[in-house]
């Protein structure tokens, strides 16, 4: 995976803005998430749906009075996650992990993937790049 | 009861024959489209054999997006506008400042418009007599490229991908593309739309191994003081398939109308 993971010469998506004197291209902004700023998150996975133009993940967090919530959490594309070594079966149904979510700025219990661990410690990541620490770590 | 299913059966078989008959008088501009198909040159890739000889565009091609690794031709050069299109840029910058226009229709899932649609996801040429097809995977679109020497039409409907005619050049496919859909559906830059005349001049070639270099060269005297000439450099990758989009199968995503983006939430 961190081998797919660091190859990065794909074609994508949603995630990325484009410089003032490209052509416009993008799906959508990413304006609306802590873009960058991943909060981690455990839970359980309730469902997962692979579709374009963002797979979708159903995810199922404790709160503070004893119950569950469901958190809607965008992801990448099939087109390019499955360029990178995911498949509609990376993430399943009543897995345990702790999500690192980029949260919506307005509150309401959803945001982006950005990575994903699992109970035996291994960690997934989902959006292109580095995430931020490991980024500063590699300058240093 | 016999007699109305007499007639049922009657009309049942008398439906097709009205379709066809009206077909033969409805379609008369495409029948003189193929008449007129035999006075075109058809220069190149007119036999099977002639695309042989044309380069290997093989493979499916993907270009890095800006942040990504991978090689890239130098940054584009910064576009002339006319002052309408710099006053509607400015506009536009401005209202992103208010939180409007962050996002455009894409995010309601209108199809990419050429060239854009040719960079987000990955593309693939398919040679056939007379034409380079470009299968390309955002929106699940398809680009035609007519080679076989037919004039470019004086005033095409306008769509996504455009109208296009190309030739080669040696090694290089070269073509002209008119008849794209108005703005915002199609923009040169994000905010300054285009204007009727806009003309998009490509040169498609190979540059290096596994490495094909495209330029688009914009020319639309309501937008552009002078043509505005873009480059960008695909990756083959020789082991990929073109995969199926359609934004609309579940799309959370939806801009209002001032562009904002929203999200909605709910299973």
């Amino acid at each position: 995976m961190a081998k797919t993971y660091a190859w990065t010469g794909l074609a994508a998506l949603a995630a990325l803005t484009v410089a003032a004197a490209t052509p416009a291209a993008a799906h959508h902004s990413t304006a609306m998430f802590e873009w960058g700023n991943e909060t981690p998150m455990a839970g359980t996975v309730e469902a997962v749906e692979w579709t374009q133009p963002h797979i979708w993940i159903w995810f199922q967090v404790p709160n503070k009075t004893g119950g569950l919530d469901r958190w809607g959490i965008e992801g990448m594309s099939p087109s390019y996650l499955s360029r990178v070594g995911w498949t509609k079966r990376t993430l399943n149904p009543g897995d345990k992990i702790t999500m690192g979510i980029y949260k919506l700025k307005d509150g309401r219990n959803g945001g982006f993937i950005a990575s994903a661990k699992f109970s035996d410690g291994h960690v997934v990541r989902h959006v292109p790049g580095r995430p931020a620490a490991a980024a500063a770590a590699a300058a240093q | 009861m016999k007699r109305a299913l007499f007639l049922a059966a009657l009309l049942a078989a008398a439906t097709p024959a009205v379709v066809y008959a009206a077909a033969q008088v409805m379609p008369r501009a495409a029948v003189d489209v193929r008449e007129k198909s035999k006075q075109w040159p058809s220069p190149q890739g007119e036999s099977w054999d002639a695309i042989k000889k044309l380069p290997d565009f093989g493979g499916v091609w993907s270009a890095p997006l800006p942040g990504q690794d991978g090689p890239r031709a130098p940054p584009n050069p910064v576009p002339s506008y006319t002052p309408a299109a710099a006053a509607k840029l400015k506009a536009f910058n401005d209202s992103k400042a208010r939180g409007e226009n962050t996002q455009t229709d894409k995010a309601n899932c209108t199809p990419f418009a050429f060239p854009s649609s040719m960079g987000i996801y990955p593309i693939e040429f398919l040679f056939t007599p007379g034409k380079v097809t470009v299968a390309i995977e955002t929106d699940s679109q398809m680009r035609r490229i007519y080679t076989d020497g037919r004039p470019l039409t004086d005033d095409p409907d306008p769509t996504f991908q455009g109208t296009s005619v190309g030739h080669w050049e040696g090694d290089t496919l070269v073509t002209e593309t008119v008849g794209l859909v108005p703005a915002p559906q199609m923009e040169i830059v994000a905010g300054v739309g285009h204007g009727d005349k806009l003309r998009i001049r490509e040169k498609i070639r190979l540059v290096a191994k596994d490495q094909l270099q495209v330029e688009w060269t914009y020319e639309d005297p309501d937008v552009l003081t002078k043509p505005w000439t873009t480059t960008r450099i695909y990756l083959r990758h020789r082991d990929w398939d073109i995969q199926e989009y359609n934004c609309a199968q579940n799309n959370h995503d939806a801009a209002d109308d001032k562009g904002r983006p929203s999200m909605r939430l709910d299973k």
